[in-house]
């Protein structure tokens, strides 16, 4: 759920650096050249991601133009990954079952390169029958306040989509926490100073602190 | 400058027991907003992640888990809030460690709006006549303009928190005033004590039957 529908969840940016002024034709082949690749079944590659158009991210063959990103002064766009996973204990059972074959045609126990090319086999075969899990995130870029909302919050979507925009549009992004709107705040020099010293305090001591040292 | 990731969670400690000094709502912000604490609360200790409490109620506070964990030594680590500004009523849950804004939705107060609150896609469509779709230029710009004006009251909520912070005011007036409410608020938690029914102790004297 993002920029378009449904509830939202999302961590706020502040992007650092320049837009230039032929943004629009600038970022529409930018956005293309590092536009989402889906998964060939035929290839070796587990993942994929890169930048699709928020209203229609699995329409692949759908080129990434500014009537799809451009909003006034905002920039709506969306990050897609795709990632070929393989259940487990399928890929277990799979591979035992051609290792019998083997054993049963040769006579031969299996080593590691007949295991390994077995596996491969069987990975080859599985991709053709899963499809791909795809995880899709909306992107909202204000170029008048330079901050962007990205709906996500997971470690691992949010670092991995900081590389590609930097990668993409040449800008850094700063995640906007408590910490970052207390160091951008306006604050006189007696306050900055302060800030920099800065420690938590605590309410109440943990309790097992407490209980720690009363117990030596 | 040090890490100031605890600034999240004392900020969001301060908001709770701020909001229930002042009655269970504050005005904040321009256009005024009047905020109350929502459905849903998380808290953690600064030093100890791994332990939590989560509670889920309309009634957040009733059994006392809050001041309890407050009182072992948690911190607000994420709030649901619901925040009226004007004829808009947005629920949302600050995060206090990311400063994310999740599971934001936003209402309408009166009838007439909710019309509007479907087409602007905040929540399912209701029952009801097929009312037009907004395009998804509408769409963006009603949306981010509600994010916009729950961000504004955060920012200024968190700025007020920052100033006090930074000041004597914290540590002489908010922390006692925490302190003070975690301790009648537990007390007033307490099971009354029922005299008639209380056994004698076996500490206290027992009376004594002298032979006639």
């Amino acid at each position: 759920m993002g920029v378009l529908h449904g509830s939202m969840s999302y961590l706020r940016f502040a992007v650092i650096g320049t837009v230039p002024s032929n943004y629009v034709e600038q970022y529409e082949s930018t956005m293309e050249m590092r536009r989402f690749i889906p998964l060939h079944p035929e290839a070796e590659d587990i993942d994929s991601a890169g930048w699709v158009p928020a209203q229609k991210p699995f329409a692949d063959d759908e080129p990434i133009t500014n009537a799809h990103f451009l909003f006034g002064e905002r920039m709506v766009f969306a990050f897609r990954e795709d990632v070929m996973s393989y259940p487990k204990p399928m890929l277990r059972d799979l591979v035992a079952q051609r290792l019998d074959q083997y054993r049963e045609k040769t006579g031969a126990e299996p080593h590691g390169e007949i295991r390994h090319k077995a596996e491969l086999a069987v990975r080859a075969e599985l991709r053709r029958k899963i499809l791909p899990r795809s995880k899709v995130v909306d992107v909202l870029w204000d170029h008048s306040r330079a901050e962007l909302r990205f709906f996500s919050r997971g470690k691992g979507v949010v670092e991995r989509f900081t590389k590609l925009f930097e990668q993409t549009f040449s800008m850094q992004l700063r995640e906007k926490t408590f910490a970052d709107l207390a160091i951008s705040a306006e604050l006189s020099l007696r306050e900055k100073g302060m800030l920099e010293g800065l420690r938590p305090h605590e309410i109440f001591a943990l309790k097992q602190r407490v209980e720690a040292e009363a117990y030596g | 400058m040090g890490d100031l990731t605890f600034l999240g969670p004392e900020f969001l400690t301060w908001l709770y027991f701020y909001i229930d000094q002042e009655g269970g709502e504050i005005k904040a912000g321009k256009p005024e907003a009047r905020i109350t604490v929502g459905k849903s609360i998380l808290l953690k200790p600064l030093a100890n992640p791994d332990m939590r409490v989560a509670i889920l109620s309309p009634m957040l506070d009733d059994s006392g888990e809050v001041l309890q964990a407050i009182r072992a030594g948690a911190h607000v680590e994420s709030m649901a809030l619901d925040v009226v500004v004007g004829e808009h009523i947005h629920c949302l849950t600050v995060n206090g460690t990311d400063g994310s804004l999740s599971q934001v939705k936003t209402r309408y107060l009166f009838a007439e709006q909710e019309s509007k609150m479907d087409l602007a896609g905040f929540d399912e469509p209701s029952q009801g006549p097929k009312k037009k779709k907004l395009t998804d230029e509408e769409s963006v710009l009603i949306r981010m303009s509600a994010l916009d004006e729950i961000e504004a009251i955060v920012d200024s909520l968190f700025q007020k928190f920052l100033l006090r912070r930074l000041g004597q005011s914290f540590v002489q007036q908010d922390l006692t005033a925490i302190r003070l409410s975690v301790a009648e608020g537990l007390k007033a938690r307490l099971p009354p004590i029922d005299h008639a029914k209380r056994q004698p102790s076996h500490l206290e004297e027992q009376p004594v039957a002298y032979p006639a």
